[in-house]
């Protein structure tokens, strides 16, 4: 359960985006209160159904609706009231789980989804094709062209999305989340910049200069814990420091050949650096058993001094660590390379199209058409201004046919941080569309400041795209990789502790070769060979 | 004959019958008919297909879960885990009953024993929580041992400190609770026995060992066979909240390997085949431990 925290954390919190194009700005024509829209703006010329059609939807429908994160079921916002005027189509939120929960097993296993469910479809176990074959959710080719003139034209115009949301095999499962390009990047090191100040140390870039910041925070200031993160973001989630060895844990891509970078000689190397310095305390000492909350604890009460975390844990730290110390800042620190001047291999960046929060359909549903309807709009222009800005007259204005926000976000008379009344009057992120920048102004310039900090590496040049091996291939690589997974954190684990020596690294990778690591490793390659030719 | 018997009882007792029909028709509810489900442990069961409906595939989840690199070490941890949790966690409450009941003061008497039992209603999470906390390096545990001049270590995620970690707080939580029995069984034994053994001028020890001891050792004899009939189970959900991937060497068992991956990766088929493994060996342990019961000390089940 702890260890799930982070992810339903991570989905909750808007991301904010500063930096990159606006594809949207120019050339939207919108009416004053929105409620008098004139159907869907020009994309309708593909079919002959959606010629004809035009929103809203006429039948006042009613669908129900889950996501992916745990929790209550949430109350209904001004964005749902704003879409169920303007599609016709009025949905009733049944609250959400991730499909690793054992809730959406159960779910599954009443019989009884939700006609609309955002998920991580990619995810399903055997692959999304699986999921429609066993029939839970429907396969959408024939519904788009009937049904979807928006999210069709969007799939014509940029065949690069088209390529990842679909199967090897051509079908469609899922209205994407596709993420902008400022949103694919979310994470990484976060540092004490009033604490560099005071000790007169530049901002840390290499491997080195991190080892030279930590020991000053931990013999200057004091640290208990120079340095703390929670286990995932060590090579996992993000590349960690691991980046600066070229390597990062999970499958990746060098050159056209797909790796298992827990394999890689290079990641020896860097446990043996970690374990260096666990030993040496600059990493907190409970690092491997700790939750966020004791994260959160540590650094805005300064045990800690840096750590390794999401975008929104600056905007978090400072406004903690800033009621007790104002001096405090904590700002976004480059992910580490091996030598100055150069790139770190891996930081942390997600493909366009990572899967989550895309809406299937279910295969129970009664009313098939006014859930593509209601989900296409997303993809239309107004749609994606409301998804984007929120509502026009409400949050923003059009200046010069540009969005400017009100008074009501920037300066919002109960004290509200402007990212929390978008969440009421817009789909910023975690939703089925193509994400725009919304320039979002945040309240600490430094959390504007760390996407582009995190942006400087070579990741983009590993990424895996998102790949659908074959039924039989997964339920072959889940059966293997279930007892792989467990082995490389609990190698990773103890090596960096000391309690094993990091040259016994090389047993544990005979041991993953033994397992069939290299089986797993030859099943992602012809997947990713497929994926190539789509 | 039988028949005219049962129905007249029946119609004699008929209200204790119609009192206790709801906890029958519960166990056929909840307990009996759901074991037909046991049987997607020997097939691929796909939600959707229903339970009748998916496909046989013989012992292969068995055979899966045997040839496990891991097989050894859960099987391994979770007998340990639970025989230790035994060995310490049983005599435990028996001791403190023992003690409970040579208390004069009965208000003191009473106050202890609320002290001791409120710790079983604080839930789980909570109490992880605290273990947690108590646990770090820089926490309370370590602060006194830096005290005495030890050095601070973190013990999470040391794999040989888990079971003590498990056990003594495991201890702590259900101490009070368990003496809740013993207690009422002591108050059962004949007040002339003790009066008699003070004439004779047995001491308060001899009297406990001779007395009391023997006077309760019928309920201690039952509660023994019904934890040895749990000893393949253990606190799954306090293991998952306390374990990280440093101390699994101890601290993986079969129901944490299990939801790992039959709940998270939707393999049903082999969480039932598992847990079926799990139900048999506990059922023969039961059986077993009944059976020496009932040949050495006459307590017995059935």
């Amino acid at each position: 359960m702890v260890r799930r925290g982070f992810m339903s954390k991570k989905l909750h919190k808007p991301v904010m985006f500063l930096l990159g194009l606006s594809l949207l700005a120019a050339g939207c024509s919108n009416s004053s209160n929105g409620n008098n829209e004139s159907a869907s703006s020009g994309t309708s010329r593909d079919t002959q159904t959606a010629a004809e059609f035009s929103y809203p939807m006429p039948g006042s429908m009613e669908l129900t609706l889950m996501n992916e994160q745990l929790g209550g079921t949430p109350e209904t916002l001004p964005i749902d009231e704003e879409y169920a005027k303007r599609t016709g189509i009025s949905i009733k939120h049944l609250g959400g789980t991730p499909m690793t929960d054992q809730k959406f097993s159960l779910l599954l296993a009443s019989g009884e989804l939700p006609d609309i469910f955002l998920n991580t479809w990619l995810q399903y176990p055997g692959g999304p094709d699986r999921a429609v074959e066993q029939g839970y959710i429907l396969k959408l080719n024939d519904l788009i062209d009937q049904y979807a003139p928006n999210l069709k034209k969007t799939l014509a115009d940029h065949p690069e999305i088209d390529k990842m949301i679909k199967t090897d095999d051509g079908t469609y499962y899922a209205f994407p989340f596709i993420r902008s390009e400022t949103g694919r990047v979310y994470g990484g090191p976060i540092i004490r910049q009033d604490w560099l100040d005071e000790l007169n140390l530049e901002m840390p870039e290499t491997i080195d200069e991190w080892h030279t910041v930590l020991t000053a925070f931990k013999e200057k200031k004091k640290a208990s814990a120079p340095v703390t993160f929670r286990t995932m973001f060590l090579g996992e989630r993000t590349g960690g420091f691991a980046g600066a060895f070229g390597v990062m844990g999970n499958f990746y891509v060098n050159d056209g050949k797909v790796v298992y970078g827990y394999l890689e000689p290079e990641y020896k190397n860097y446990l043996k650096t970690m374990s260096q310095w666990y030993k040496e305390g600059l990493i907190d000492k409970d690092f491997a058993s700790i939750d966020a909350a004791t994260v959160d604890k540590k650094m805005s009460s300064g045990d800690s001094g840096a750590t390794l975390g999401w975008q929104f844990y600056i905007e978090k730290y400072n406004a903690a660590a800033q009621e007790s110390d104002p001096e405090a800042s904590f700002v976004a620190a480059p992910y580490p390379s091996a030598a100055k001047g150069t790139l770190p291999e891996f930081g942390q960046l997600d493909n366009a199209y990572a899967g989550t929060s895309s809406a299937a359909i279910s295969a129970t549903t009664q009313n098939p058409e006014a859930a593509m309807r209601w989900l296409d709009y997303g993809y239309s222009e107004e749609g994606s201004m409301l998804n984007t800005f929120g509502v026009e007259g409400i949050t923003y204005k059009l200046e010069n046919g540009k969005p400017v926000y009100t008074d009501l976000v920037v300066n919002n008379p109960e004290k509200l941080g402007s990212d929390q009344v978008m969440m009421k009057y817009s789909h910023g992120t975690n939703f089925p569309m193509i994400q725009q920048d919304n320039h979002l102004p945040s309240k600490y310039p430094q959390t504007a400041e760390a996407l582009g900090v995190w942006k400087k590496t070579n990741h983009e040049a590993h990424l895996l795209p998102p790949i659908t091996p074959t039924a039989e291939e997964a339920d072959e690589m889940s059966s293997i990789m279930n007892d792989i997974n467990a082995l490389v954190k609990e190698a990773e684990l103890k090596i960096i502790l000391g309690t094993e020596s990091a040259d016994n690294y090389d047993t544990f990778i005979q041991q993953m070769k033994d397992l069939g690591i290299e089986r797993v490793l030859e099943i992602q390659q012809a997947a990713y060979e497929r994926y190539l030719k789509r | 004959m039988l028949k005219t018997k049962l129905g007249n009882d029946l119609l004699r007792n008929k209200w204790l019958y119609i009192m206790i029909l709801p906890v029958i028709i519960y166990y056929i509810m909840f307990h009996y008919v759901p074991m037909y489900g046991a049987i997607i442990a020997f097939k691929q069961y796909i939600p959707a297909k229903g339970i009748l409906g998916s496909d046989w595939v013989g012992f292969k989840h068995f055979e899966d879960f045997f040839s496990s690199i891991y097989f050894f070490r859960v099987i391994k941890n979770t007998i340990s885990l639970s025989f230790f949790n035994l060995l310490f966690g049983f005599p435990a409450p028996i001791l403190l009953a023992l003690l409970l009941n040579e208390l004069k003061s009965p208000l003191f008497r009473r106050i202890t024993q609320t002290i001791t039992y409120m710790p079983h209603f604080i839930t789980l999470v909570v109490v992880a929580g605290i273990i947690r906390y108590f646990t770090l390096s820089d926490g309370l545990i370590n602060d006194v041992i830096a005290l005495f001049g030890g050095t601070r270590t973190s013990f999470l995620q040391q794999p040989e400190s888990f079971r003590p970690i498990y056990i003594i707080s495991e201890i702590w939580q259900q101490i009070g609770w368990g003496t809740i029995i013993y207690l009422a069984a002591i108050s059962g034994i004949d007040q002339q026995q003790y009066e008699a053994a003070k004439i004779d001028g047995a001491n308060k020890l001899q009297q406990i060992r001779h007395i009391t001891l023997p006077g309760i050792l019928p309920t201690v004899m039952i509660m023994l066979i019904l934890s040895l009939g749990n000893i393949m189970n253990v606190g799954f959900e306090k293991i998952i909240l306390l374990y990280s991937a440093s101390i699994y060497e101890t601290a993986d068992v079969i129901s944490t390997f299990v939801y790992r991956k039959g709940i998270l990766e939707f393999n049903y088929g082999y969480s039932a085949a598992v847990g079926l493994f799990n139900s048999v060996i506990n059922f023969g342990i039961l059986l077993l431990a009944n059976y020496f019961s009932k040949r050495t000390s006459k307590n017995s089940l059935w």
